[in-house]
């Protein structure tokens, strides 16, 4: 990530800040200073099946550690340390925390190998995959995909909440609700409605609309959203789970 | 654990509700999903549904209690009805759904429906799947 004069200064200067200071103040422009190294690494391991939003959270998190921890009298750049430090976040963060339940490793990689095929035989037959055609095309028995759709769904950053209410600013919880609401719901469920809603991610609320409110299918807002088949299942899946535990 | 009957188009299931066992019932609810030919999207969408059900009728009772799943096979699709059995002094009360379960399940299924608790039985769930 080449980074021109002016750039590196106003980074540099940032750096002397915080050192300096080490307030809070200057250890937050330093973070947003270097937020773009964390989402250009965070985007290295975008092939690997996890949103890349989850990963430029779990790379700012490494951001975050390596300002706090970061010595400057050990003589080391401080991007060179930060990139270190993220990417090291981002590791743990697959080895650790991506399954949330231990998945062997042949199941992780089916796992993964199932989502370039879903979408590569929902091209070709013009619908969604069985899982027989999926087992047959892995090679695998129906059982493994089974099991590797089972594990699939563990396959979660639990360390990732989701924002407060309107943090993203990208869709707002009434936008998402839709019209039809008014008609089904009542003052008081509405409500509820809302407040559970705006517990999810931007992204993810979209999806819940899509699925339950315009009764779109995976596949189809799949398209609409650039992303694979089975990445909508997995949000679908962690966005249900995350408001059973908001309601409960 | 999982008993086959009669001519093989019914599955029992009775499984403790911790979160770890009860995921046995989706595994069934899969398994069954895949041998009727449901896509793979429709694979998921049962899970779904089983997966917020279970839920809902487990949620208020402790790890001590057990559920008694019964998946009954049809042409091209599968009811499953599930019943709590509450341990020893869990209470036997009834399960509500709520707004957005509602709206969940009704894309998800065929139909649904919350089972009140009877005599000497706990709060249950019954849905059928939409055909393969």
């Amino acid at each position: 990530m080449a980074l021109d004069a002016a750039r590196r200064e106003e980074l540099r200067r940032l750096l002397d800040d915080y050192v300096e200071t080490r307030s809070q103040a200057s250890a937050a422009r330093l973070i947003e200073g270097h937020l773009p190294l964390a989402r250009h690494l965070a985007r290295r391991f975008a092939d690997r099946g996890q949103p890349l939003d989850d990963l430029v959270q779990v790379a700012s998190i490494g951001l975050l550690k390596a300002v706090e921890r970061f010595d400057a009298d050990r003589g080391v750049e401080f991007a060179t340390y930060a990139a270190h430090t993220i990417l090291g976040e981002l590791k743990r963060h697959f080895r650790d925390a991506g399954w949330a339940v231990r998945a062997p490793r042949r199941l992780q990689e089916l796992y993964l190998e199932l989502t370039r095929l879903v979408d590569e035989l929902s091209q070709s037959l013009g619908r969604s995959p069985t899982v027989a055609e999926l087992a047959s095309s892995a090679g695998v028995t129906e059982e493994e995909v089974l099991e590797a759709l089972e594990a699939g769904q563990a396959y979660r950053s639990s360390s990732l909440d989701a924002p407060a209410p309107g943090a993203d600013g990208e869709t707002s919880v009434a936008s998402s609700l839709g019209q039809v609401d008014l008609a089904m719901a009542t003052a008081e469920q509405r409500a509820e409605l809302s407040g559970l809603l705006g517990r999810l991610a931007a992204r993810e609320r979209r999806i819940v609309h899509l699925r339950f409110w315009e009764d779109r299918t995976q596949a189809e807002i799949a398209n609409e959203l650039g992303i694979s088949q089975m990445h909508v299942s997995r949000l679908l899946a962690k966005s249900l789970s995350t408001l059973r535990e908001a309601s409960s | 654990m999982a008993e086959r009957k009669g001519a093989g188009d019914e599955i029992h299931l009775v499984v403790p509700t911790t979160p770890d066992l009860l995921r046995l019932v989706r595994v069934v609810a899969s398994g069954l999903a895949s041998r009727l030919g449901f896509q793979i999207d429709a694979v998921e969408d049962v899970r779904l549904a089983v997966d917020e059900l279970c839920w809902t009728v487990v949620s208020r009772v402790d790890s001590t209690s057990t559920l008694a799943v019964r998946f009954v096979i049809l042409e091209g699709a599968f009811a499953v009805e599930a019943r709590l059995q509450p341990g020893p002094g869990a209470e036997a009360d009834g399960a509500v759904l709520s707004a957005l379960t509602e709206r969940i399940l009704s894309t998800l299924v065929e139909d649904y429906s919350l089972l009140p608790p009877t005599d000497g039985a706990g709060a249950g769930f019954r849905m059928r799947t939409k055909q393969s």
